[in-house]
């Protein structure tokens, strides 16, 4: 006898295959809605620093900190009137008060912007006398403090002839005496060239702990990897180049550029500085547009995971400028202030940021 | 939209399947009928309180609840594959005549596949490719119920005051194939320790039984992401049939966030519905459902705010309806 298919039959057969298909499709339902974010402190203010009188534009700075305030230091300044200026420097007491007026530039004996790191006659004539489309620059790198004078590092930089060329010569040590818009280049047997790129990196700023003048700098060896270290010579041979040794965390200070153990890895600038009872490193990751902050177990020790603190307006194009943490400019014990350039059409030019953390690093890190 | 129809339509076909599948269901609940509760191990020559060892954790059963949290063993078929070893017991129940007092201990581990289901496991449980994301929580409570005042006011009614302290903690494991990575995890969300403060009540209407629970929740300072908490859990259940009764739950709740280990947390909140069937048991009841939510996600992902659809089955062990009528 014959059985004929009928409606009930094949609704049951197609049953289980159905169910496959409304099953696969119900799996497709997730629709992410927002990504909130837990924070270890508020951003405060992050303004626009105002461009003084008679300049085009502000760069981000490098710096060196003092305890009343904090001395900024561009590389080149642009006047209104197309000029170009190397190195003009102001001294940045308040930061509530350079977000409202902006800053006052370090003025030389005619009332123009001053270069706080110039080249000599000899420099200058010899950049003249090149015809390979390549110029002498000095690239301020920043330093530290120590008993009322600025020790600021540099660079010695040959410059073009594309607009990407640059090679380094060598690293000087600039001196600056309290209230001097310019400082005196250290020379050791006639030439201010104190370290060559392979011997020392000075490029990150420094500070002085105990007896020492510690001095941090990141090198690019890699694509995608700089590895920072610490230099550090004792305070009583600070103009000495080879007074300074490098820090190795099993030995100790050594001499060998290649035995420096590595603190950090960061792709942009870095600011060690004391901080809440300890020390930290402030960073600026130039891809996210963020800044983060690492806890060290000491000056010279490795530096802890990084924690994310606030997002930078990213820029419009390429990556963000500067970075520099700015303790001199600290007036509470948990308020950290954050220089950086940006082309962000919403706010473009140099911003001070201003951080607050809601408890003290070692809680942070618990 | 096609996912709230397909999801619907899922649960509706998986209704229709196990309501076929038990076939003889159409027997009356002998919900209005049950007797009091005889306990196993009575104190001898007393009528008055009565003591039982290792029962039902409440009179109004937490376990119909559309809360992730609720303790039971649970499996999320979709959207993310998650398992939860679950349960909720009383240690020990003492039964007066006009109320009865309940504690015990509840607790879960549960393991979420940090990614979409994408097939199943060499044991056919449904499994995706990501980080598995783990919560583990237990809980203490003592259980309240107005026995004599629930009973004055409808037969199979009951009023549940519920305290517990509880702690929950989350983490990951990374790929045994290495491809997990690390993940710095602090700056999720942490429940951590709480307290937890319930009135839950029950009712029969007709052929209809509904549950309903107010929950408060106080976190102990230093010790969670959250401060305090608010929650709102309803049920309703056909009951005309003893073996198979649709159901609808529906649970929200608001966690407001606070500071810990230097960090401030934000706010969360939760919505969840489960709409689907109970196979019920003496022992307890299979629910499968379909369910939808809308708020952040639980665990270490918990700062993630989104919405999905879903389907997963949950056993309910010692909290069907003979457990409510109790």
């Amino acid at each position: 006898m014959t059985r004929f298919p009928n409606a009930f039959d094949t609704a049951q057969r197609s049953q289980p295959r159905l169910l496959v298909v409304l099953v696969a499709l119900a799996s497709s339902c997730i629709d992410t809605i927002d990504e909130e974010t837990s924070a270890v402190g508020q951003l405060t203010s992050d303004c626009v620093v105002p461009v003084p009188d008679g300049v085009r534009s502000l760069d981000a700075p490098v710096s060196l900190e003092y305890t009343a305030g904090s001395f900024w230091i561009w590389r080149s300044l642009e006047l209104a009137d197309g000029q170009i200026v190397p190195n003009a420097s102001a001294f940045v007491s308040d930061a509530t008060q350079a977000c409202a007026s902006g800053v006052t530039l370090g003025l030389d004996a005619a009332g123009a912007p001053a270069s706080l790191l110039a080249l000599t006659p000899q420099e200058t004539a010899a950049n003249a006398a090149r015809s390979d489309g390549r110029q002498l620059a000095l690239v301020p790198f920043g330093g530290f403090v120590y008993a009322g004078l600025g020790y600021l590092f540099y660079d010695h930089a040959l410059v073009g002839p594309g607009i990407f060329d640059e090679e380094s010569q060598g690293t000087g040590l600039c001196v600056r005496a309290a209230q001097a818009v310019t400082c005196n280049r250290v020379t050791v047997d006639g030439d201010t060239i104190l370290w060559k790129p392979d011997q020392r990196i000075l490029n990150s700023g420094g500070l002085v702990v105990d007896e020492r003048a510690l001095v941090y700098g990141c090198r690019r060896v890699a694509s995608f990897s700089t590895p920072c270290t610490v230099s550090g010579a004792p305070l009583d041979a600070i103009e000495v180049p080879s007074a300074y040794q490098v820090y190795n965390l099993f030995n100790g200070w050594v001499d060998q550029l290649s035995d420096a153990s590595v603190l950090a890895d960061e792709l942009g600038p870095v600011t060690v500085s004391a901080f809440s009872g300890a020390f930290m490193a402030t960073t600026l990751d130039i891809f996210e547009s963020r800044f983060y902050v690492r806890r060290m177990s000491s000056a010279t020790g490795e530096m802890d995971r990084r924690i994310a603190i606030f997002d930078a307006l990213p820029p419009a194009s390429w990556f963000l400028g500067g970075g520099r943490e700015h303790s001199g400019l600290r007036r509470s014990p948990r308020t950290i202030h954050v220089s950086y350039s940006t082309s962000g059409a919403a706010a473009p030019g140099l911003h001070l940021a201003t951080f607050r953390f809601f408890a003290e690093l070692g809680e942070i890190y618990q | 939209m096609r996912c709230v129809l397909t999801t619907l339509l899922a649960t509706t076909i998986l209704a229709i399947s196990a309501g076929a599948w038990a076939g003889d269901a159409a027997v009356r609940s002998p919900l209005a009928d049950d007797p009091p509760d005889v306990p196993s191990t009575a104190v001898p020559g007393l009528a008055w309180p009565r003591l039982t060892w290792l029962g039902y954790p409440r009179r109004v059963p937490r376990a119909w609840s559309a809360s992730r949290d609720t303790p039971a063993m649970n499996m999320i078929v979709f959207p993310r594959p998650a398992d939860m070893a679950g349960g909720d017991f009383s240690l020990f129940t003492l039964q007066f005549n006009r109320w009865s007092l309940r504690s015990g201990f509840a607790g879960f581990i549960e393991l979420e596949v940090d990614a979409r289901t994408s097939g199943s496991n060499a044991g056919g449980l449904p499994s995706g490719n990501g980080k598995i994301l783990w919560r583990g929580s237990y809980a203490y409570f003592a259980a309240f119920s107005l026995d004599a005042l629930a009973r004055s006011m409808c037969q199979g009614c009951a009023i549940e005051l519920a305290l517990q302290y509880r702690h929950e903690s989350q983490h990951y494991t990374g790929s045994n194939a290495g491809n997990g990575g690390e993940e710095d995890a602090t700056p999720e969300p942490y429940v951590g320790d709480d307290l937890i403060f319930d009135l839950a009540s029950l009712q029969r209407a007709g052929n209809w039984l509904f549950a309903e629970r107010a929950i408060g929740m106080w976190f102990l300072p230093d010790r969670s992401s959250y401060s305090a908490g608010v929650g709102l859990d309803l049920h309703a259940r056909y009951v005309h049939f003893a073996r198979v009764q649709p159901f609808i739950s529906g649970y929200a709740e608001q966690l407001w966030g606070d500071m810990l280990q230097g960090r401030q947390f934000p706010d969360a909140y939760r919505v969840r519905a489960l709409v689907g069937i109970a196979l019920v048991s003496a022992l307890g009841e299979i629910m499968i459902y379909g369910a939808g939510d809308v708020g952040n996600r639980y665990g270490i992902r918990g700062l993630t705010e989104e919405a999905t659809l879903g389907l997963g089955v949950r056993l309910a062990l010692a909290s069907g309806p003979k457990a409510a009528g109790r």
